[in-house]
């Protein structure tokens, strides 16, 4: 695949030459994409509290591993983890290297396990498609790669290191406000979705889910919720397209009872 | 003696094919699983870690057949980077690149970066965040999870 291709690449160019040129942010490694991730979910975690919950969040981390296993990138520089987050909030981020949140107001419009599978494989193609990383302002990126095109260091300097930390807080800002704040563009949503639909269809799951789901969704941004209403596209124009996509590649699936069964021990009301 | 020749054998054998192989990968995430099969639900046969290298002897759908001390495996693509080595310093399977190359793949935002950050940002949440990743899901509890849920995976995943 394209994206594999260009980690690949690029990691493999960055290997060989401490000094390689780099330009923009698909010539992040997967190790510099891990440290932004996890500042990301740093801050995501400074704003909101986990869920006090091992049984949900242990469906929720097997279940999101499942979905990651079946995607372009089963394996993250440090893994993928998933985690619900204690607000009724209906919102959901997914920050570089596999970092993935959902609200308990989210989880809890799910009727269904196609539907949190549709959930969370839309997250994941936001990581699996570099949509955080694609946030961050090219001029941080050149900053930074000018400081670390010189020899090959095992530590920086001073000076070196303070500007180095200011273009990955630039970073941070860049790629939180585009999450949390403005959200991604239509384009980038309707990606995430097409890539979701594969993606559930892949690992086994009916990829209707995807549009139940956004229908409950409309349903349930009819009740004023706010938050993810205002960093997304309308549900409606997003399932219309969902459909038009399942329709046109054949992700023909089927809802298995077990599934709906399991889910309904874990499901939040 | 004798207990110890099936070892020296597997041993010769995995060197063999890796000094064998014109191409190696070398292992870019923290963790990979080297898999039974080029499936992604396939059980792990063993562990490559950052830096290890491993001879290729195979490539399909986006996954590297692999040599490791226990037999062949697949790690998935996306897990490695190409890297053409001289067949006369492979070395065996398993083995690492040199010092250099890691502190090459080492530069860049690291844990010096994060630091100062933290530093910083004292309202970053980096406990918690810790504790995230401490969250574990070993292959046991993924092969029950698709087990009881009648999940009937579609290809190789790519």
């Amino acid at each position: 695949m394209k994206t594999l291709g260009t980690v690949v690449e690029h990691q493999d160019a960055i290997v060989k030459s401490g000094a390689a040129l780099r330009k923009g942010f698909a010539d992040l490694t997967p190790r510099e994409e891990y440290y932004l991730g996890r500042a990301v979910a740093a801050r995501i975690l400074g704003q909101y509290k986990p869920l006090d919950d091992d049984g949900r969040t242990g469906y929720l981390n097997t279940f999101g591993q499942v979905l990651a296993r079946a995607s372009s990138r089963p394996e993250t520089f440090g893994g993928w983890h998933f985690l619900l987050l204690d607000t009724g909030e209906v919102n959901a981020f997914a920050a570089p290297g596999g970092f993935v949140f959902v609200t308990r107001g989210l989880y809890a419009t799910c009727a269904t396990e196609e539907q949190l599978a549709a959930v969370l494989a839309h997250e994941i193609s936001h990581v699996t498609l570099r949509h955080g990383l694609g946030a961050i302002k090219n001029e941080r990126l050149t900053e930074a790669f000018t400081i670390l095109g010189t020899e090959a260091v095992k530590e920086y300097s001073p000076a070196q290191l303070s500007q180095l930390t200011a273009a990955f807080e630039g970073s941070i800002n860049d790629i939180a406000n585009k999450m949390i704040v403005s959200g991604y563009s239509q384009g980038q949503e309707f990606a995430a979705d097409a890539e979701a639909a594969h993606l559930a269809w892949r690992a086994g799951y009916n990829p209707a889910g995807l549009t139940e789901f956004l229908a409950a969704l409309a349903e349930r941004g009819k009740q004023g919720d706010k938050g993810f209403f205002s960093t997304h596209p309308a549900p409606g124009e997003r399932r219309a397209k969902a459909e038009s996509a399942i329709k046109s590649d054949k992700l023909a699936g089927e809802t298995e009872p077990a599934r709906t069964q399991r889910f309904a021990k874990y499901a939040l009301r | 003696m004798k207990r110890f020749l099936p070892a020296v054998f597997a041993a010769l054998l995995v060197a063999g094919v890796a000094a064998a192989a014109t191409e190696t990968v070398t292992v870019i995430v923290k963790k990979a699983s080297i898999r039974r099969d080029h499936q992604f639900y396939a059980p792990t046969l063993a562990e490559g870690h950052l830096g290890d290298s491993f001879g290729v002897q195979a490539r399909e759908q986006g996954w590297v057949k692999v040599g490791t001390a226990t037999g062949a495996g697949w790690l998935h693509e996306s897990s490695v980077t190409a890297k053409k080595v001289a067949a006369s310093s492979a070395g065996a399977a398993g083995g690492r690149v040199d010092d250099r190359d890691v502190a090459n793949a080492s530069k860049g935002f690291n844990p010096q970066v994060e630091d100062q950050y933290r530093k910083k940002n004292p309202t970053a949440n980096y406990v918690a965040v810790d504790r995230m990743e401490k969250l574990e899901t070993g292959d046991a509890a993924v092969e029950s999870f698709v087990r009881d849920g009648n999940i009937q995976p579609r290809g190789a995943g790519k």
